[in-house]
């Protein structure tokens, strides 16, 4: 499993946390069923505290991504990634809009914009 | 507390209040559940050392309750006192003494003194038993204080200023220990510190006392869920500042903390950062004279 936290960002870090572990299931990193670490384990090695990691896992729990078994922790429930996949090209979506209006307003042209698209699907 | 569930408390503290000559401690309220740590966070002289003291009951109070694991912290003095460990900010050694000696009366004290423990973390920290305590370095003295205090196998640890004195390194042992310490669920700590990126760290919640009063407390989860820290030029600000819960304005730049809610209405479109504790501290008493944007929020 890959999960990296920036200090930075402007996301809660819960959020990164979820971020992360919902890209480890499309990925196929971790698959349904698989176990993941306890939320104490994974806040000392992400050096974050334990209610970060609790919320976490928490959430996912209520988006139905997860779920916990008393006593023996919580696990992966992703038998169906497309709502998964859905949600990440919506937000890939929003995101090249956001970077398209950025470019057109620093007066990049839209030819310029198009080639380059054009050129990265030609590789 | 998310997700509906009630939780016990270690700690509960109702309406506490204290008045001195020129200080009072004004109505405190906050509890800390079981399993978690909870960062004590203010200037000096706000009332941390003082709440804290109050706990372990060297001073009286004017009205209010504390209750240790739902005991009142001074009819049951004895039990209470028993599952507290407690390092205080400045060490109460006898410093022609020795840690053996000292660690001999803890023994007297306390039933559930467990010596082994006491020795594991004695060797771990390489502390010397037998010399004299005026020789020990600030950061010795206080982790042999933490031996002592961990020793007893009190319930909460209550810890003022612990990393301070500490190097880098020392510290982040300290605060390993601190997650260890709490990682059965059933014991929890309360820790004062103006070294915040500590508690960016290990906190679960943080309580914030300013002249005697608490300004908040709250889940270091809600606090990145609530609030974002934003930064931008002075026309970008538009005159509302009094948005913010709290701003430090230059002739050129801002930098200030507000509800996400409020920035996405009055700031779409600035870039922010997620807050750390040091932002809630220092923004949140700068911004204390909004009282009335204080409320709304």
């Amino acid at each position: 499993m890959n999960i990296s936290i920036d200090f930075n960002s402007d996301l809660p870090m819960y959020e990164q946390i979820k971020a992360c572990i919902k890209e480890n299931i499309i990925s196929g990193n971790l698959s349904n069923n698989d176990a993941l670490p306890s939320v104490r384990q994974l806040a000392k090695e992400l050096n974050v505290s334990t209610i970060t990691t609790k919320r976490a896992y928490i959430d996912l729990e209520h988006e139905g991504l997860v779920y916990t078994v008393s006593g023996r922790g919580t696990f992966v429930k992703a038998e169906d990634v497309s709502k998964l996949v859905s949600e990440k090209r919506r937000a890939l979506i929003e995101e090249y809009k956001e970077k398209t209006i950025e470019m057109k307003t620093s007066g990049i042209s839209k030819e310029l914009i198009l080639k380059i698209i054009e050129n990265i699907f030609k590789q | 507390m998310f997700g509906g569930n009630r939780m016990e408390n270690i700690l509960e503290i109702n309406n506490l209040t204290k008045k001195f000559k020129n200080f009072k401690l004004d109505n405190i309220n906050f509890s800390l559940e079981k399993g978690a740590v909870m960062g004590f966070i203010g200037q000096n002289g706000a009332g941390k050392t003082t709440t804290i003291k109050m706990i372990m009951n060297g001073n009286s109070k004017t009205s209010g309750t504390i209750k240790v694991m739902g005991m009142d912290n001074l009819k049951n003095e004895i039990e209470v006192k028993t599952n507290i460990g407690y390092v205080p900010d400045e060490d109460y050694f006898m410093c022609n003494s020795n840690l053996r000696r000292h660690a001999k009366v803890m023994k007297l004290f306390f039933e559930d003194w467990d010596e082994a423990l006491f020795k594991s973390y004695i060797s771990k920290w390489n502390i010397s038993l037998e010399q004299r305590l005026y020789q020990f370095s600030k950061g010795t003295k206080t982790k042999a204080m933490l031996a002592l205090a961990l020793a007893h196998k009190p319930k909460l640890l209550i810890l003022d200023e612990p990393t301070a004195g500490l190097d880098p390194v020392a510290r982040i042992e300290v605060l390993d220990l601190l997650r260890e310490f709490v990682a059965d669920g059933e014991r929890s700590v309360l820790f004062s510190t103006h070294i915040t990126s500590d508690l960016d760290k290990i906190a679960d919640y943080i309580t914030l006392i300013h002249k005697g009063k608490i300004l908040e407390t709250l889940s270091v989860d809600k606090l990145e869920e609530k609030y974002i820290m934003l930064t931008g030029s002075i026309e970008e600000l538009k005159n509302l500042e009094e948005q913010f819960v709290g701003i430090r304005k230059g002739d050129v730049a801002f930098e200030g903390l507000i509800t996400r809610d409020r920035a996405q209405k009055y700031f779409k479109g600035l870039k922010g950062n997620k807050p750390n504790i040091e932002n809630l501290l220092t923004f949140t008493i700068w911004g204390n004279g909004y009282e009335k944007n204080m409320e709304n929020i």
